[in-house]
């Protein structure tokens, strides 16, 4: 448990996607012009990092090691994100039309920042 | 923007210039500051980039009827990881000393946003020949200012640029190897390319 929770506060803190690896930096810069759309991306790229790193690490551990085929990685990874970018918005679409509206420029965006967690 | 007007130098110029994908359009940031390091580096990456995105743009543009309209992101995303994943495997055989130092920015350079704004306002929209050309001015475009700002920090942080010394190990300031380092001369960068522009940013 207490693993656990260093491994968060690493991951939050020390090892800091923004501020120390410099990673997602284009959805950060573009969208943060005031704050409604900064926590709009803020929620997006936290559901779309979460679920999929639930997703793509077994992929990575039981599939692609299995079989040898750790360099189709990238490819396999971002088919498995971008499945589950639409999979959202099609909740979404379904839930509200409004929060559609919201959050159906964002999700693509944070696509394409979620990526490096799986690969790393 | 019509055809006519829409000629190769138009697609040039506006790569190198008017919308360079770094100081206008703000894309691809996430290499840019990370990777420019050293000159050397930033001069990889920015040939590796320019490379993915050239046979994007033209696959893209070359398969337009093919990819249908709701899912087009879905297929810039399997070209660009393709090209992406061919260009790693080059770089690992024939450098593998680069390949090791840049690590993690090479599989990324398949969500590196300036290959998404192409694709979607100029390839998917013009023939295979303009988008080629689309795809040489920007990735140049991209490719300079990297290199600019890679040598700049490298002078700077360790007195060299492309491994030749030009200021004494002494007198080194090593604040802009670092993270913050890098977005403060990005900043000065994109200021002194707004002066030169004039006014603001459109």
């Amino acid at each position: 448990m207490t693993k656990l929770f260093y491994a968060a506060i690493i991951a939050a803190f020390v090892n800091n996607l923004v501020l120390t690896q410099s990673l997602g930096m284009d959805s950060f810069i573009r969208n943060s012009k005031d704050l409604a759309t900064s926590v709009r991306i803020a929620v997006s790229v936290l559901i779309v990092t979460v679920v999929s790193s639930l997703i793509t690490w077994p992929i990575g551990r039981y599939v692609l090691d299995k079989l040898q085929i750790s360099f189709l990685s990238t490819i396999l990874f971002l088919l498995v994100e971008a499945a589950l970018v639409w999979f959202v918005l099609f909740v979404m679409k379904k839930i509200s039309v409004h929060l559609y509206d919201h959050y159906k420029e964002l999700l693509p965006w944070s696509l394409l920042t979620a990526q490096f967690l799986e690969l790393s | 923007m019509k055809e006519k007007k829409d000629n190769i130098f138009r697609r040039l110029y506006y790569g190198l210039w008017k919308e360079n994908p770094i100081l206008v359009l703000c894309l691809g940031l996430c290499p840019t500051l990370a990777v420019s390091t050293t000159a050397a580096y930033a001069l990889t990456m920015g040939a590796f980039t320019t490379a993915v995105l050239i046979l994007t743009n033209v696959f893209v543009s070359a398969l337009k009827k093919i990819i249908p309209k709701e899912q087009r992101l879905l297929g810039y995303l399997l070209l660009a990881a393709s090209f992406t994943v061919a260009g790693q495997l080059f770089l690992k055989a024939y450098f593998p000393d680069f390949s090791e130092a840049l690590g993690i920015f090479i599989p990324l350079t398949a969500v590196n946003g300036v290959i998404y704004d192409r694709a979607e306002r100029c390839a998917y929209v013009s023939n295979p020949g303009l988008a080629l050309f689309d795809g040489i001015g920007t990735g140049i475009g991209y490719t300079f200012i990297i290199t600019l700002l890679g040598a700049i920090r490298e002078i700077i942080a360790f007195g060299t640029i492309f491994g030749i010394r030009l200021i004494p190990a002494d007198y080194t300031i090593s604040f802009t190897a670092l993270a913050p380092g890098a977005c403060i001369i990005l900043a000065f960068i994109m200021a002194l390319a707004n002066k030169i522009r004039g006014g603001h940013r459109s």
